[in-house]
């Protein structure tokens, strides 16, 4: 394996506040948020030629989805702000965010287009997320359905407790990461827990949905959108605001067993070992080097299952290691600092790559750290992904 | 369970194209296996997605490593056994509860049961 070429660069960003229900559709949001990551690019709409996303909306209520309403495609939202981009592509596995990343930077590097718009947009549905009205259960479903077994809160319980029994973990240190991210998150004016961290006794107190998963093991549904805008590394250095280049990437395989039935520890450690040996492989970078990595956190657990897969500890060492400030922002390792999803909302990996963009080109305001390199982690270890970015091109 | 023809792996649910030989011919057959099996996991779920189970919490569901079946795992329902006597590695028995005249659903009740 060959390291990745640096020649990739995120120059702008942009996004909305995340909130439980928006007054106006998710379209108008995500045109809007995209306009404004073209600007703060320094760039016209004119100038956008390639267009990415990862549409997926992961609700199990078995919606109809619309577009515009539900998710925002990528060559839907460029037709809907008049441009005709001559690539356009959205990345159809688990990682979406991570996954756009590649398909962005795989699509500037060979010249596809100049500048690219990547959006991410979430949307909360009135009603339950996961309520399905189901009454008999087909394909796929008639494997868990028929079990009570249904929505991904489930199926993370049964790896959490696999995890907990495992390894004599307690439920209990999972509070140092929640409110870790719940302290981060706080700070961020678009965040759906501006300024309303979380105590110790409040996570513990929380009620138990699924036994050892907790409601606030849970991030909670929001209506969001963010973009960027890349381009490659000889027009970023033109652009008003510091590159951030993309220097590693590793996803997941995409696996042929993905059925709720399969999660199990073991899986997600074995494939999260190949991710792992990936991201590494593609930056020539040690854990050691990461000076920000961000873990992505959509169940609290998560947290656990990077920080061991990406090799930041040791296999059943996570929950020792969160424990007497091992994730503390300011003296410990910083995986929390975005806020994540649980310290900002459902927001599928944009809180970890905004941290990345931020930090990297000097623009965290109050926040800002000393750092060169930084990565941001979506979705599971064995089908998910991560984006290692840097300051510099080298 | 099903069991591939070629290699005899054997999966549960069952697979289209076996994901342990990968042979192209996908030829397979369903054999039996002793109907035992280890809890490897386990939830107790008190807030159910599925209208029909709301009624019915909190209620157990296990993941069961299957005796004889090279390590494959089934979810079901876990009756008859209290949370707190749930182990790792704990022997479990299948049953089949009939939902209808024509389908049975699989969950696991203790061996003494």
């Amino acid at each position: 394996m060959t390291r990745m070429n640096r020649d990739v660069a995120v120059v702008g960003y942009a996004v909305t506040p995340a909130v439980r229900h928006a007054d106006r559709s998710l379209a108008a949001i995500t045109a809007q948020v995209a306009l404004q990551a073209i600007a703060d690019a320094g760039l016209q709409p004119s100038d956008i030629d390639g267009f990415t996303t990862g549409a997926l909306f992961p609700s199990s209520s078995g919606r109809e989805l619309r577009e515009g309403v539900e998710f925002v495609s990528a060559g839907w939202l460029a037709s809907s702000l008049g441009i005709r981009p001559r690539w356009t592509s959205g990345f159809d596995g688990y990682g979406q965010l991570s996954g756009a990343v590649m398909l962005a930077t795989s699509a500037l590097k060979a010249g596809m287009a100049d500048y690219v718009l990547l959006h991410r947009a979430l949307y909360n549905p009135q009603g339950a997320y996961h309520d399905n009205p189901m009454r008999i259960a087909v394909g796929e479903t008639q494997w868990t359905a028929p079990h009570g077994l249904w929505g991904p809160p489930q199926q993370m319980a049964l790896v959490y407790n696999e995890y907990l029994t495992r390894y004599g973990a307690d439920r209990s240190a999972l509070a140092d990461v929640v409110t870790e991210l719940r302290a981060n998150g706080a700070q961020h004016p678009w965040s759906h827990w501006y300024k309303r961290p979380l105590t110790r006794e409040q996570y513990l107190d929380a009620p138990m949905l699924s036994d050892p998963i907790c409601l606030l093991d849970c991030d909670i549904p929001v209506t969001a959108a963010a973009a960027f805008v890349l381009t490659t590394r000889d027009r970023a250095v033109d652009l008003p605001h510091p590159p951030v280049y993309i220097s590693g990437f590793g996803q997941g395989s995409p696996t042929a067993r993905t059925s709720g039935a399969a999660w199990s520890l073991d899986a997600i450690m074995e494939g999260g070992a190949v991710t792992s040996e990936r991201l590494w492989h593609s930056c020539e970078l040690a854990p050691s080097e990461v000076d920000l990595p961000q873990l992505y956190d959509g169940f609290a657990p998560l947290v656990y299952l990077w920080l061991e897969s990406l090799g930041f500890c040791g296999a059943g060492e996570a929950h020792e290691f969160v424990s007497g400030g091992g994730i503390a922002s300011d003296t410990g390792l910083p995986v929390a600092l975005s806020g994540g999803s649980l310290g900002n909302g459902r927001l599928h990996g944009l809180p970890q790559m905004i941290e990345c963009y931020e930090q990297l080109s000097g623009r965290a305001g109050e926040r800002q750290r000393r750092a060169e390199v930084a990565l941001a982690c979506h979705s599971m270890p064995h089908y998910g992904g991560v984006v290692v970015y840097t300051r510099e091109p080298v | 369970m099903q069991q591939c023809c070629t290699c005899r792996a054997k999966w549960y649910p069952p697979v289209a194209l076996c994901p342990a030989c990968h042979d192209v011919v996908g030829s397979f057959e369903f054999v039996d296996v002793p109907g035992t099996g280890q809890l490897r996991a386990w939830t107790v779920v008190r807030r159910s997605f599925l209208p029909a189970f709301v009624g019915e919490t909190p209620y157990v569901i296990g993941s069961v490593e299957i005796d004889g079946a090279d390590g494959v795992r089934m979810v079901a329902r876990v009756e008859g056994l209290e949370p707190e006597c749930l182990t790792p590695g704990l022997t479990l028995r299948v049953r089949f509860r009939p939902v209808s005249e024509v389908v049975a659903v699989p969950m696991f009740v203790g061996v003494g049961a």
